[in-house]
């Protein structure tokens, strides 16, 4: 269980990007976190892999993530964290010897399905091919917690599909995804709960089957959680163009 | 991939290649050693002032002069060796900057359980080869300290000359 306790984070003296976060993610959930640019969702995905320092407690299992137990997190995301010059072959031996639980028939077949090229190098890619590899990489390395951020940023939606559907295809009951994406609808379908963060705190959380009791979807819950005004853009284009309603 | 080549990609970050690297340190190892020719200019320069020679002959005798100090003739002859050993610190911070071109994979590095895997791919080849250039600055200067001992005429050199083998340690 990932465990996130009164989690703060400041960036130089005032700037602060997670207020007080906490949260409990479970074996086999699949979590999408939501929130508007600059609502912390990067930031908590990079504190819980220790990449930035924070104040309060983020534990696996009760235990604080450390290089003991750091394989059990996966990350994939826009920024991309292969090597570029290395192939897809090369990234598979790098991962063997370093994660002792790396799927290897897991990947062979994701490069096989998404028809990527196993001996050319990841930075000639297309950027479709390099999100595929990327999220393949999080996906293979054995992880029991997998993070995303923002990974199909610049994939086409026929792509996105054929992901979400092996995502749901592969994943092993105790496998949990911790997803961020501004996809909403896309990922309504795929994922367990919803996560919303806004101004570095979690403003709600939810699990599809209690929107569902709700008679809610995902997309509904998110605008109704941020106060979405529908007549917004009508309103600011009446006052540009002078017109009445 | 020669073995040599395989060994070496094992202590550089992930898609560096080995060979491009290999290239690099033997183009400081050769800059280094040219450098170092000046100790030979230099020396025959101060022999040669040893001696007076009778114009129009091939006579020539010493003139009563004495050979400057060792680490006179040596001057800045082992300075290449020293920049290409100072240089690895460059290099060193190079390849940690490959952790994010192109992409960030310092994010990989960071998550491996060996968490002195990134520094060990970074540092490994550019310490052992500063070591190797101070090596070569060592077994330089002995080299030329034995030059100079044995091909210097006996008269010249000051009596206490072999004193300053203790300089070299």
């Amino acid at each position: 269980m990932l465990q996130l306790k009164e989690v703060k984070k400041v960036y130089g003296r005032s700037k602060q990007a997670l207020n007080g976060v906490d949260l409990t993610i479970g074996p086999g959930e699949i979590v999408g976190l939501f929130g508007e640019n600059g609502a912390g969702k990067t930031t908590l995905m990079k504190c819980i892999l220790g990449f930035l320092s924070y104040q309060g407690d983020i534990t696996l299992d009760g235990e604080p993530i450390t290089t003991r137990n750091i394989e059990r997190l996966s990350f994939a995301t826009c920024e991309h964290s292969f090597f570029p010059n290395l192939t897809a072959q090369g990234h598979g031996e790098f991962y063997r010897e370093h994660f002792s639980k790396f799927r290897e028939k897991r990947f062979r077949a994701l490069l096989e399905f998404f028809e990527l090229p196993q001996n050319k190098p990841i930075r000639s890619f297309s950027t479709g091919q390099k999100n595929q590899f990327e999220v393949i990489l999080a996906l293979s390395q054995g992880a029991d917690y997998i993070l995303m951020d923002e990974p199909f940023a610049g994939n086409d939606v026929f792509n996105r599909e054929d992901f979400y559907k092996v995502l749901l295809g592969i994943l092993e009951p105790t496998e949990t995804v911790l997803l961020s994406t501004h996809l909403l609808e896309e990922v309504s379908g795929f994922i367990s709960r919803a996560v919303l963060l806004r101004n570095g705190s979690v403003l709600a959380d939810a699990t599809t089957l209690e929107l569902d009791e709700q008679g809610k979807n995902v997309l509904d819950f998110v605008k109704e959680t941020y106060h979405y005004r529908a007549d917004r853009v009508s309103k600011a284009l009446s006052e540009l163009t002078g017109e009445e309603d | 991939m020669k073995r040599r080549h395989v060994w070496m990609a094992r202590y550089l970050p992930p898609g560096v290649d080995p060979s491009k690297s290999e290239m690099g340190l033997l183009t400081g190892l050769i800059s280094a050693l040219l450098f170092h020719l000046q100790f030979i200019l230099r020396y025959l320069s101060a022999r040669n002032d040893l001696y007076t020679y009778y114009h129009g002959s091939n006579i020539k005798q010493l003139n009563g002069s004495m050979m400057p100090p060792f680490w006179e003739v040596l001057g800045t002859s082992l300075y290449g060796c020293f920049v290409a050993a100072l240089a690895m610190v460059v290099v060193a911070i190079q390849l940690y900057s490959s952790y994010y071109q192109g992409s960030k994979s310092i994010y990989t590095m960071r998550r491996l359980p060996d968490r002195w895997e990134r520094w060990r791919r970074v540092l490994t080849i550019p310490a052992l080869a500063a070591a190797g250039y101070l090596l070569l600055a060592f077994v330089l200067r002995c080299l030329d300290f034995t030059i100079y001992m044995l091909c210097t005429p006996e008269p010249c050199l000051h009596p206490y000359s072999w004193l300053e083998l203790l300089n070299l340690m």
